[in-house]
């Protein structure tokens, strides 16, 4: 299988691309696209969709095919896969029923695959992308390779959109399914966030919404071991740095914790609001802000994955949690950087407002602040 | 752009000297600089926060610490406290189980002192009646007859008091094996001290138990002569070896009605050590249990019939002496105690 990536600032400028790509007689049959919600995704799908280019994308908080990052662009993984190698399907949930779409198209997959993966995008900040990703198990089983993330929009956090050749929904779920009989499809998602102080219990919480710890409210015992001041409703960056820099890593029994940031805090009890479910009574520990060697983990987590599952890779595919651009600022381009040099493949990445992969020892999660990395190659 | 690097990069174009490569060589530098800046900054901003994070941890830490080490304060007088009452308990114990080896001594005890006793009295008796003689004799001037009445009178008187200081002797042995050990070692006949509690138990359990014999065998070396320990200690494990070993046989015999009941106790003259052995031919120990029977409280004896500390004491008195109690046994076939106490 042959990848090309390619960026642009317009469909214009990706059109130009596609023709230089194309003149050396590639003939792309799959793109995947990672792009701002400001461009014009029908123009972009509609010249895709006459050169007859199966469409899998998703707005992104910026996209890169290398180590410059961009934000307002589109990014494109273009592919010449065998047709019969791949299905795209496009589903909305306007009625919240996740597992059941997710349900569904595993089902559709499995009746043209025997073993069946999944590269998926998921759009709106409601979705429960847990949910999505046990419907892909309850068909496809514990160890089905399933991969991806959930849209941005330009850290506006308002409309994320994932889309197809001529779909688009801020509300939907856009998925490549490939047949493992043909494609090998590896992936591992990675943190590096390190743990500091005791494990610490979670006393209060329902969903997301966590409201205290060891019986002190959450927002107290984050923002005292982050040292932060001015913990008030006025103070704009405190949201920000939270989320960004003060993760509850929650414990695992087996596999590397998951960072569960807050995103929204009540004031009247200073809870937080979780990018994803905390349960009651579960462990949690706190981070320190990231040190300079998260990008060296997150590196040597894919030098891993080259070195025990996949010695040789067509494509790459990257999602990356828009936090980490916070936390790492201007080192974010040697962690990715230090990604691509591992196969020196054709790249293709963009920041997400959640990961959707097994981190190492774990199961299916919904992660954040984490990079996820997938692996493509022809078998 | 930092502002002084934008003053840079200003004049630098603005330089009518460089050429327009040496231009663009001198802007990627200012860029490159700016790049590396803002990593520093970056870099040191993170390092502010950890920081400030970390003197949170290590002030928590600090705290915690402080509260673990009073409550490791607290723990510490609580087992101290707990030390001086198991302390004072283990003396009460040691003590007890000095009385329980007492009360089976008594029978024993008595036995012997009436022995010298019944000595004492009878010839007390005849003394009486011999003096009533001499007095008879000398009346009537008849003082040959007065005289050998006399030296009979003396002889008795002799045996009086020798039946008396053996009764004397058994009574201020009861009283030091009952009271604390001074710890202090003096000179010992080992072999009369064994041959003494030997018969004391013996007697003692005959006292009890009429239906009781048993074949006594001893094999005394009379080389050994005297070795410094602390008696009423020793005394003490002996007396305890023995008990058992009557135990062992008598059991045995309840079981097996044709069994010889058989103990056998002998001392031997080492290189540098004296060995004192105690076996008997009874049920042996279970293989099971071995390893248990220095440990203190546990018996095999039904309850109330032994303290389980007989031979946890008599292993630390044995230890307390730079010696050795060891034990070899055979189910079925017996059990020999063997004492080792250095010379020196």
């Amino acid at each position: 299988m042959k990848a090309k990536s390619i960026k642009g600032n317009s469909p214009e400028e990706i059109q130009s691309g596609l023709q230089n790509s194309m003149s050396d007689g590639f003939a792309p049959t799959l793109a995947i696209v990672f792009m701002s919600f400001s461009q014009d995704r029908d123009a972009l799908c509609a010249l895709l969709d006459n050169s007859g280019i199966a469409v899998f994308g998703c707005t992104t908080n910026g996209e890169f095919i290398d180590e410059v990052t961009e934000k307002g662009s589109i990014a494109i993984l273009l592919l010449d896969i065998n047709r019969n190698y791949f299905q795209i399907y496009f589903e909305e949930y306007p009625e919240k029923n996740y597992r059941e779409t997710t349900n569904s198209i595993a089902k559709k997959a499995k009746e043209t695959f025997s073993i069946p993966a999944f590269l998926i995008a998921g759009s709106n900040m409601e979705t429960d992308a847990e949910a999505l990703l046990f419907g892909f198990e309850d068909v496809a089983g514990k160890d089905v390779n399933v991969y991806g993330s959930m849209a941005g929009d330009d850290f506006s956090f308002s409309d994320q959109f994932v889309f197809t050749n001529g779909h688009s929904s801020s509300r939907g779920l856009v998925c490549l399914a490939l047949d493992e009989d043909k494609i090998m499809i590896k992936g591992v998602a990675t943190c590096g966030w390190r743990a500091v102080g005791t494990v610490r219990t979670v006393t209060k919480s329902s969903g997301n919404h966590v409201y205290t710890i060891d019986d002190i409210p959450v927002l107290d015992i984050t923002t005292k071991y982050g040292g932060l001041e001015n913990v008030t409703p006025d103070n704009e960056g405190l949201l920000l740095e939270i989320a960004a820099n003060f993760p509850l890593q929650l414990q695992r029994e087996k596999g590397d914790p998951v960072m569960r940031p807050g995103l929204v805090i009540d004031w009247n009890d200073h809870s937080f609001y979780c990018s994803g479910s905390v349960p009651e009574g579960s462990k949690i520990r706190f981070s320190l802000p990231p040190d300079f060697d998260v990008m060296e983990k997150v590196i040597k987590g894919v030098e891993n994955l080259k070195a025990t599952q996949m010695p040789d890779a067509d494509a790459l595919v990257v999602f990356s949690c828009a936090g980490r651009i916070l936390s790492l600022g201007p080192l974010m381009t040697q962690e990715i950087e230090g990604i691509k040099n591992v196969w020196n493949v054709p790249m293709l990445g963009m920041f997400s407002n959640a990961e959707l992969a097994r981190a190492t020892g774990g199961n299916l999660e919904m992660h954040n602040l984490t990079t996820c990395c997938v692996a493509l190659k022809e078998k | 752009m930092n502002q002084h690097l934008e003053a840079l990069y200003t004049s630098i174009q603005q330089s009518s000297h460089l050429t327009e490569d040496e231009k663009a060589s001198l802007f990627k530098t200012v860029k490159t600089v700016e790049k590396e800046l803002e990593i520093a900054l970056f870099k040191l901003d993170r390092t502010e926060k950890v920081k400030r994070t970390t003197a949170i941890l290590l002030e928590e830490t600090i705290e915690e610490l402080e509260q673990k080490r009073k409550a490791i304060e607290e723990t510490n007088e609580a087992l101290t406290k707990s030390l001086a009452e198991l302390r004072a308990t283990q003396t009460q114990l040691i003590q007890s189980e000095k009385m329980a080896s007492l009360g089976e001594l008594t029978a024993g005890i008595a036995h012997e002192i009436q022995n010298p006793l019944n000595f004492v009295n009878n010839f007390s008796e005849v003394n009486a009646e011999l003096i009533d003689e001499l007095n008879a004799e000398l009346a009537i001037g008849n003082l040959q007859q007065a005289k050998e009445i006399g030296e009979n009178i003396k002889e008795n008187e002799e045996k009086i008091i020798f039946h008396g200081k053996r009764a004397d002797a058994i009574v201020k042995g009861m009283l030091q094996h009952s009271r604390s050990s001074s710890g202090v070692k003096d000179p010992t006949d080992i072999n009369a001290l064994t041959d003494e509690y030997l018969r004391l138990a013996y007697h003692g359990l005959r006292a009890k138990d009429k239906s009781f014999n048993a074949t006594l065998k001893t094999d005394f070396d009379k080389s050994i002569g005297l070795i410094n320990i602390v008696p009423q200690d020793i005394g003490r494990v002996i007396l305890n070896l023995i008990t058992n070993a009557f135990y062992a046989v008598s059991e045995k015999k309840k079981q097996q009605p044709d069994y010889e009941p058989t103990v056998e106790v002998m001392t031997r003259k080492l290189n540098d050590k004296i060995e004192i052995s105690v076996s008997d031919k009874g049920n042996g120990i279970p293989q099971n249990i071995l390893d248990k029977i220095f440990q203190p409280f546990f018996t095999t004896k039904p309850t109330g019939q032994g303290t389980g500390l007989g031979l946890s004491l008599s292993y630390d008195i044995v230890k307390a002496h730079g010696g050795e109690l060891k034990v070899e046994t055979k189910e079925g076939e017996g059990t020999v105690f063997t004492i080792l106490l250095p010379i020196s």
